[in-house]
Parts: structure tokens; sequence; C-alpha cells
């Protein structure tokens, strides 16, 4: 590097030394510093920068200048459509998606069609029938195997008290199932029940519906507690006579 | 960034970026109306920009756009190796010099330098940016950056020569036309 070529780097050498550490002037600076003339120069140099600089530094903005700009920022803001600010852009994107994550994700009280559906499905794949492991479960078992009794309106379970017995449980739409075998009159029946997520007080409603499968037929119905549904592989009308 | 920052980002660069619309825009209204056109950019654009160490050359850099945008240019350019034989001659002004001059002076000097050197110039004498930021802001590479530099103090030497002496500005010659 000749001096005028340190010469052209170091006019844009900052004066006040923001450029020291910065690489680009590491030689030129070197050579100004073993070069008495070139370090002349280079004083000369940041003289003059410095004293245009402070000229420069003088020129004041008009008065009111920053006020104006200020007002002016404030109403730009407010006019600012509300949707296009981040903040509450972020914010209806996460009730959006809160919302979306609320609906598919909920329990939903399961139709009494659809429970009759699980319910078939479910005994049709099961491959453990009829069990029951706990004396409360055994108790209801029995109750249920009376023959004096309408089962509609003369379920009455305890969901504690079924799980605390080991009674066979499943899923469905976010909702425990129970399910209780029993037998009545030689033949066999499984009722599954699910819990109301919000119940209702009030009468129980009668069945309406009646579903079949291959050999396997179903109904369901629910009272202010539960939605049950009963499955047989004896047929329509042995469930009939239950209900 | 959040809006609350506003007043302390006009504070800051207020002043800096009315020097530089002076130097380019040549009066005091239209430098006004320059920078506060920057802050309205900032106002209804800058809250995108996500690096707040990037809002002083966000902010330089707007305003010099907006500055082209509103005037067409035809500006000659004159290369560091296209200087007039002989200029080198010419009286220069001197630390002392300047010195002793009016600011008002010293910033008339300023905007009679040509365009294309005026704009890394002033950016340089703000003393806040640095080369590489001055070529981030003006679209130029660093080479082109220190070439004006250089080229720019000669005619402002020139120019504060002239303005000392109280005698006519020597019209810079005319050596090619900027792209």
């Amino acid at each position: 590097m000749n001096d005028n070529e340190a010469k052209f780097i170091l006019r844009a050498y900052r004066p006040d030394g923001s450029d020291a550490q910065d690489p680009i002037f590491a030689d030129a600076l070197a050579q100004a510093g073993k070069n008495p003339a070139l370090r002349e120069w280079l004083e000369q140099e940041k003289s003059f920068d410095r004293a245009i600089a402070a000229k420069l530094h003088e020129v004041q903005p008009p008065a009111g200048l920053r006020d104006a700009i200020l007002a002016g920022g404030r109403a730009s803001q407010r006019r600012r459509a509300w949707w296009k600010n981040p903040v509450w852009l972020a914010i209806a994107a996460s009730l959006v998606v809160a919302l979306t994550l609320f609906l598919r994700l909920r329990p939903t009280e399961p139709s009494a069609h659809d429970f009759a559906e699980f319910a078939l499905n479910e005994l049709a794949t099961a491959t453990d029938h009829h069990g029951h492991d706990g004396p409360a479960l055994a108790k209801l078992q029995a109750h249920l195997a009376s023959a004096s009794l309408p089962l509609p309106v003369n379920a009455k379970l305890d969901g504690e008290e079924l799980r605390r017995s080991g009674c066979h449980t499943a899923r469905f739409a976010g909702h425990e199932v129970f399910e209780i075998c029993f037998e009545r009159d030689g033949k066999w029946f499984h009722l599954y029940a699910t819990p109301l997520q919000n119940s209702t007080a009030g009468s129980a409603i009668a069945r309406s519906l009646m579903l079949a499968r291959g050999k396997l037929t179903a109904t369901a119905w629910h009272d202010a507690q539960f939605t049950y549904a009963l499955v047989t592989d004896e047929g329509v009308e042995a469930l009939r006579r239950l209900i | 960034m959040q809006e609350e920052a506003f007043p302390q980002l006009v504070e800051t660069y207020y002043a800096g970026l009315y020097r530089f619309a002076l130097s380019l825009a040549k009066n005091p209204s239209d430098a006004g109306d320059l920078t506060q056109q920057t802050f309205f950019v900032w106002a209804t654009k800058g809250h995108s920009l996500r690096d707040e160490s990037k809002a002083k050359s966000w902010l330089f850099t707007t305003l010099y756009r907006e500055f082209l945008r509103g005037r067409r240019r035809s500006v000659r350019m004159v290369a560091i190796e296209d200087l007039a034989p002989g200029e080198q001659e010419i009286p220069v002004a001197e630390t002392d010099h300047v010195a002793k001059m009016d600011s008002s002076l010293v910033m008339e000097a300023l905007q009679e330098v040509d365009d294309a050197f005026r704009e890394p110039l002033t950016l340089f004498y703000l003393q806040d940016l640095s080369y590489l930021e001055i070529a981030e802001i003006l679209s130029v590479p660093i080479g082109t950056v220190m070439s004006r530099l250089s080229r720019g103090k000669a005619q402002l030497r020139t120019l504060l020569a002239q303005k000392a002496k109280g005698g006519r500005v020597i019209e810079f010659p005319q050596q090619g036309v900027r792209p």
C-alpha cells in the first residue's frame, strides 16, 4: 500500500475514533504510524473532519419540528388499523387457535345413535365378556338380572362405585364408558353407560332407536345422569322385553 | 418495535436526519418535510422492523429513498480517476478557516457539493454512521463510498475556501453523467 492508497482509505476514517477497531483501516493506520508525513496528513485530515462535523452539528432543526413529528406519528399510529398491530394480530390468532382446539377437543354429549353404534362395535370387537371383579359390580349385575325391573328407569349407576369395583371401561368421544354384562332369563346382555357432562335434572327419556349389526342388536337412551346402550346377540325381541 | 419507543426514536435521530435532509434538499422547508415524512413512514411501516439496532440505518435509508422518490435526478458523477488536471491547485480551506466560519456557511458549501458526493459526505460528517452503513443506505459498494468521500472532501475544501474569501464559487467541472 502506498501513501496515496492509504490516504484514500483513511478519508473514510471517522475522526472520533469510531472506526478504530475496523480491520479495513488497520494497514493504513499502521502505515501512518510509521510514516511521519502520512501521520501529519492524517492528523490534519482528522482535524478538518472534526471541524466540519462540529459545524454540521451546530445546524439545528427548526423549532417545532420534533413536536410536529411526534404529533404526526401519534396520529398515524391511531389511524393504523388495529388488525395491522402485531400484538393484536397475535392475540386474534391465539384466540382462533384456542377456539378451534376447544371446539375440536371438547367432549360433546354423545347422541343416542352414535352411542349405540359405539356399543355395537365395542361388543363386536371385545374379547372378554361377562366378568365381574368387585362385589359392588356383582351386586349391580344381580340387580340388573332381576326379571321384574325395566331397564331404562332402573339402571341407577354410580360411576365412582363402578370404578372402585374394577368395572371394565372404555372411551367414547372423550368420555368414560362403563360396561356391565348381566344375564337375564338365560340370555346375556351388555349395558354400556357414559356419564352426561351436563346432567339434566328431570325425567328419563325413553329409548328411541334400535340398531342391528350382524347378530348383534342395540338400543340406546339416556336419563338425567347417563347415556345408555344395551346390546345383545339374542335378537330384537329379547331387547324389547327388557325395556 | 413498541409504539412507546417512537418518541425516543424521534429524540435520538430527528436532528441528524434533518441535517442529512438539509444537505440533500438544500432548503429548511423541504428538509423538515423529508424528516417528517421519514417518521411518518416509520409510524406506518416501521413496526415490522424487528431488530431495533437497525432502526438508525432504516431511518436514513428511508429518508434518502423519499428524497430520491420526490426528485428525478440527472446528476453528474465524477470518478476519482477523472479529476480535472490542475484541480488540485485550487486553494483549499484549512481547519482554521472552517472553525471561524458560520455553520450556515459551512452547510451552504456542503449543499453545493455535487449530489453524488454530498450524500456520503453528509452521512460521514454526522459521525453516527460507518462507511459500511453509508454504503448500505445509499445502496452503493464500499469502494464507491470511499471514492465519493475522497472526492467530496476535495470539493468541499475548495468551496469552503471560496466562501472564506467571500468570492464566487468556482463551478465544478462536469465530466460524467450519473446513471
